[in-house]
């Protein structure tokens, strides 16, 4: 039920938010640092090691 | 994030590093992780970085030097972000 409650609300969630991209082709991209799970990440430091795909998205357990 | 995960070997062939950023805790994350089998990080996100980069489903490739060369909206195409990435390098 909870998660029925939560797929709803991720639902009504992505009907309301239009993917809005704050920045375009040719800017840079602004640092961060998160934590995740691997451990904290640091936008600037990843990058040293190759491209980045950055792929933000609504929710865990929703598809894509 | 499944549709990353089944094209992660061709990201990593390319030497691109995918990270997954949403607003869940890092107890979900740790979830759908094992659940989806994902070997690549998912970022927890206090809001920040929604703040920086925008709402929605967006998709950003940058390169190694910090330019955002290109941006999906939407569910991601992973045949057109991979031609991206190899632009890259040519």
């Amino acid at each position: 039920m909870k998660r029925l409650i939560r797929a709803g609300a991720v639902l009504a969630a992505t009907l309301l938010t239009s993917n809005a991209a704050a920045l375009q082709i040719g800017d840079a991209a602004p640092d961060f640092t998160a934590i995740s799970t691997r451990g904290e990440v640091t936008l600037s430091q990843v990058l040293e090691k190759g491209p980045v795909v950055l792929a933000l998205y609504y929710a865990d357990f929703t598809p894509g | 994030m499944k549709a990353f995960q089944n094209d992660i070997e061709r990201f990593e062939k390319l030497g691109a590093q995918v990270l997954g950023v949403s607003a869940d805790s890092l107890e979900t994350h740790n979830d759908f992780v094992e659940k989806l089998g994902l070997n690549f990080s998912l970022l927890v996100d206090d809001g920040s970085i929604r703040e920086i980069y925008g709402s929605g489903r967006l998709t950003y490739l940058i390169d190694q030097s910090g330019i955002i060369r290109y941006v999906h909206k939407g569910m991601p195409d992973n045949d057109r972000l991979l031609q991206e990435i190899g632009n890259l390098q040519s």
